[in-house]
């Protein structure tokens, strides 16, 4: 079995892999945003409902990120295997390259779609403790608001150690979007 | 029976794993053999290279090595050869 470093080195899928992290990353924490500005403005949803309706939006985020990432990436590595392959006049199938070329895409697909899982279950952690009998002070969609946007931010403060921005200025940018969103759901919940 | 101690072969790979990976990945492969890598030219997605290997060698599973790593073999350009006396428990004997 071939080493994973090694198949993502040749294939040259680092940049990728972390880049489909933080953007399907950032689509599970801002879809769960939008999900708990609907609630809260909805009024008395109860809990239950709110956990019932964002399991299945992560659950839907999952199944979309893995399977668009699996057929996109798919193509594109046998795509260029076989321009490798033309130039090396040479089946690469059983190659270290033919071997990334299968691999690569399930491992994208797979962070492609945990990251917004991962994330959605996350911000939901205001509604797992109301669940679990923990009373928080005030509406508990509040809460999950907050917590999106600390998740967001810190994503932002993860995307500053790649870009090598000031982290502050990142955290803030990524901040700004989550705030645009909400600031749209409120003008469009105004009419 | 005749060994072969050094191989001198014209391989072409593809530009990445590069050759400090490539090498290190193949050394790996063939335990106790000196291996050298010397870049001949370099093309959009290919490298010429050639390849010497010192120690005690087998043709086929460095072939083999090289293939798994993508590369193949163009050409053998030298081959140095030793003769060893058998011995009397050698299945050839």
């Amino acid at each position: 079995m071939w080493n994973l470093r090694r198949l993502i080195r040749v294939s040259d899928s680092e940049g990728i892999t972390r880049r489909f992290f933080v953007t399907n990353g950032f689509d599970g924490a801002l879809t769960m945003t939008g999900l708990f500005m609907g609630f809260y403005l909805g009024g008395e949803v109860p809990v239950t409902i709110a956990i019932k309706a964002s399991l299945g939006a992560a659950i839907a985020l999952l199944v979309s990120g893995s399977t668009s990432a699996y057929i996109s990436e798919s193509a594109e590595r046998e795509k260029e295997i076989k321009e490798l392959e033309s130039a090396m006049a040479e089946d690469l199938s059983h190659s270290l390259h033919g071997q990334a070329s299968r691999i690569v895409p399930l491992l994208v697909a797979l962070v492609n779609g945990l990251s917004p899982l991962a994330i959605c279950l996350i911000v939901m952690t205001p509604l797992w403790l109301e669940i679990s009998g923990v009373a928080l002070p005030g509406n508990v969609f509040a809460w999950c608001i907050g917590f999106s946007a600390c998740v967001i931010f810190v994503l932002g403060l993860y995307l500053s150690t790649i870009s090598k921005e000031h982290w502050l200025l990142s955290g803030f940018k990524a901040l700004l979007i989550a705030g645009v969103t909400v600031g749209v759901i409120l003008l469009v919940d105004s009419f | 029976m005749v060994e072969t101690t050094k191989l001198v072969l014209d391989v072409l790979k593809p530009l990445r794993p590069n050759i400090l990976d490539f090498t290190q990945q193949l050394n790996t492969r063939l335990p106790g053999v000196e291996i050298t890598v010397k870049v001949m030219g370099v093309d959009e997605k290919t490298q010429d290279i050639t390849v010497t290997l010192q120690g005690e060698l087998h043709y086929e599973v460095i072939e083999a090595e090289l293939t798994a790593l993508g590369a193949s073999i163009h050409s053998i350009d030298e081959v140095y050869t030793r003769y060893v006396e058998s011995t009397a428990s050698d299945p050839g004997q």
